[in-house]
């Protein structure tokens, strides 16, 4: 209809001139550099829970990118593109975390980045990468429709990469299992219908601050069965292609509180990225 | 009130009116992290709980950090009733990533309980602060019980001094117009006053925030607020939100002209208190003619206490018809009738006095001397 678009994410109708998708609030520039390339752009979706690390991880990939790691090109789409890795990396120059991402879908950072592997004929693929805040994919997991951008994403989305605690595991918490189990439920409840049938996407479950726990980069297959068994199984059971992979981004942790504080307040004293390029790669293989 | 009459779910004025309540917010616990609903009382419904996760502040969504600096959002529920959020900085947010912890005290209510408070979220809040354990911001509870509200509740505090470019806003409210109402750096005296001239028809329908940052999660009909950044001041427009500034018009040629125009004297005589008892009570009147009529009898009635035989009896004739059917009406009518009987009564008593005084002063009628 003339005026007026689909939203890249959720489908929905808006005019042409709409900053922000209505239902959704996705930037309409995505659907607008989409329709410039000519090709559809492929969804990879990073999620994880809250404080995993999604934020850290994905800005440093995006930057890691940018600098052409590894012989990767990626260009990205829009000036907003760039607004998550300057974020991180300015934040963590000055040994802060950046902040939390906030629940309103509005404050989502977006990128549009056009990347591919140098080689003799490279192969450019579009890639759509959101960063969501971890309470709104919780509160989607819990009472799915809550949040139905996230469930549009999680259904468009061509590779997932599942973002699990490893250094909370490690200590022995279940929670980084549970979620990571009732994350892939959710996943394979909107992916299959017949039971017999396994989640085609491939999904890379990445173990975050591995630094922790170092043993986990020699074998994440194997740190994964041992502390994040309920997660293992589900994968084994219902995922058709998934692989486990180990990263770390902060060198050495300080913590600061104070004597009239009752809170102390993790200082990233040094980055020493490790693990932060293969599960892109792998996901990007599997498209 | 005993813990028996809170949680009968009576509506009771005298006793208190049970009202479901929430907390959102975020901390590290056994079950989970960050920002969720982290106690909720058993009265509320799953798709309740999802509308309130939908329009939930988290972080970084106060737009005053200071804390004991409560922002307020009211809207009506898919279920009917209708959600209060009092949000506050509770101190350091766990993950220690900056920004404060925002807790939400949540309260449910259904709309007779909601009508017993006029309608009027501040006083939700204000009857709230006098119940719920200051403990909680400090350290949320993980499980909750429905409570006890006395819509009785007033706040103590005075009303601010009145502006007039808020009767611009009114009017905006009044017509329907959805607003982001920017420019107003006392954002809670200006929806106080607001409120006190909004009939109780009015606020039962509205969604309203203030001391939030816009998102568009919380689009709600009047959102006092700033919208900090371009893009998104022009996602809000884009969904129908209209900006309303210090610029903005005033309300000359509104249809609700006559009402405003009480509300403006109102204002200005210090009465914002005895506006909002009327206001609150007037629970049919939406449109302008019926509020009109309010403000004519509202006038009438102020015109009562130096009315001659003649004025009162036209006054009494004007007004001589049933009373509309809403308490604040039916209230002011009946005031305005005794009124008049006191009027009367005392006109007839002047008359009384003035012919057992005699003919005159002692000059005579006839000019003759008194004897």
């Amino acid at each position: 209809m003339k005026g007026y678009v689909r939203c890249l994410i959720c489908e929905a109708e808006n005019s042409d001139r709409a900053t922000a998708c209505q239902k959704c609030h996705a930037p309409m520039a995505l659907v607008h550099e989409a329709l410039a390339q000519g090709r559809e752009p492929r969804i990879v979706s990073v999620i994880g829970d809250s404080n995993v690390g999604k934020t850290v991880y994905l800005g440093f990939l995006l930057d890691m990118l940018a600098q052409r790691a590894e012989n990767f090109e990626a260009i990205p789409r829009g000036a907003y593109s760039i607004d998550l890795p300057q974020t991180v990396i300015s934040y963590m120059a000055y040994r802060m975390f950046p902040p939390k991402t906030p629940m309103e879908s509005n404050e989502w950072k977006w990128a549009y980045y056009q990347v591919s592997k140098r080689a003799r004929n490279p192969k450019w693929v579009d890639l759509v990468m959101p960063d969501m805040a971890g309470e709104a994919i919780a509160a989607e997991v819990a009472a799915p429709s809550t949040f139905r951008v996230i469930e549009s994403l999680v259904e468009q989305s061509a590779g997932l990469m599942l973002l699990v605690d490893a250094a909370l595991a490690a200590s022995g918490s279940a929670q980084p299992d549970f979620f990571g189990m009732k994350m892939l439920s959710y996943v394979d409840a909107l992916f299959t219908r017949n039971r017999k049938k396994k989640v085609p996407m491939p999904i890379a479950i990445v173990l975050t601050k591995a630094d922790h726990f170092p043993e986990a980069f020699d074998n994440p297959r194997q740190f994964a069965q041992a502390n994040l068994n309920r997660l293992w199984n589900m994968c084994v059971s219902r995922l058709a292609n998934y692989e486990f992979f180990a990263t770390s981004v902060v060198g050495s942790l300080g913590y600061a509180t104070a004597e009239n504080e009752d809170h102390v307040t993790p200082i990233p004293l040094h980055t020493a990225l490790r693990g932060i390029l293969e599960p892109f790669e792998w996901v990007l293989q599997q498209l | 009130m005993g813990p028996a009459a809170a949680l009968t779910g009576r509506v009771d004025a005298a006793h208190g009116v049970a009202v479901e309540q929430a907390i959102f917010t975020s901390i590290r616990s056994p079950l989970g992290m960050g920002y969720r609903l982290v106690a909720v009382s058993s009265g509320v419904t799953e798709d309740e709980k999802r509308e309130i996760v939908q329009s939930a502040p988290s972080h970084q969504s106060l737009a005053d950090e200071t804390p004991g600096v409560i922002a307020c959002a009211s809207f009506p529920l898919g279920s009917g009733r209708r959600c209060v959020f009092l949000s506050q900085n509770a101190g350091v947010e766990y993950s220690g990533r900056g920004g404060c912890r925002v807790h939400t005290q949540v309260l449910v209510l259904g709309a007779d309980e909601y009508r017993l408070f006029g309608c009027d979220p501040l006083a939700v809040a204000t009857a709230a602060a006098r119940v719920i354990d200051p403990e909680y911001l400090r350290k949320p509870p993980t499980a909750l019980r429905a409570i006890a509200l006395s819509p009785t509740a007033r706040s103590a505090e005075p009303y601010p001094p009145a502006e007039d470019r808020l009767l611009g806003l009114v009017a905006a409210v009044l017509a329907g117009r959805r607003l982001l109402a920017t420019g107003l750096p006392a954002a809670r005296d200006a929806l106080r006053l607001v409120l006190t001239a909004l009939p109780a028809a009015h606020r039962a329908r509205l969604s309203l925030s203030c001391g939030f940052r816009p998102a568009p999660a919380r689009a709600f009909q009047l959102v006092i607020g700033e919208a900090d950044t371009p893009r998104l001041t022009d996602t809000l427009v884009e969904m129908g939100v209209e900006l309303w500034g210090p610029d903005a018009g005033s309300a000359t040629g509104s249809p609700f002209d006559a009402w405003l125009r009480y509300v403006r004297r109102q204002w200005q005589a210090g009465q914002a208190g005895e506006l909002n008892r009327l206001a609150s009570g007037l629970t049919v009147e939406e449109t302008p003619e019926p509020l009109a009529r309010v403000a004519a009898l509202a006038e009438d009635l102020t015109a009562v206490d130096t009315a001659d035989e003649e004025k009162l009896g036209s006054l009494a004739a004007r007004w001589s018809g049933p009373a509309s059917s809403s308490p604040g009406a039916r209230q002011l009518h009946s005031e305005f009738t005794a009124a008049c009987e006191a009027r009367r009564a005392a006109l007839a008593a002047e008359r009384e006095a003035a012919a057992a005084a005699g003919p005159g002063d002692g000059s005579g009628h006839d000019g003759t001397e008194p004897a």
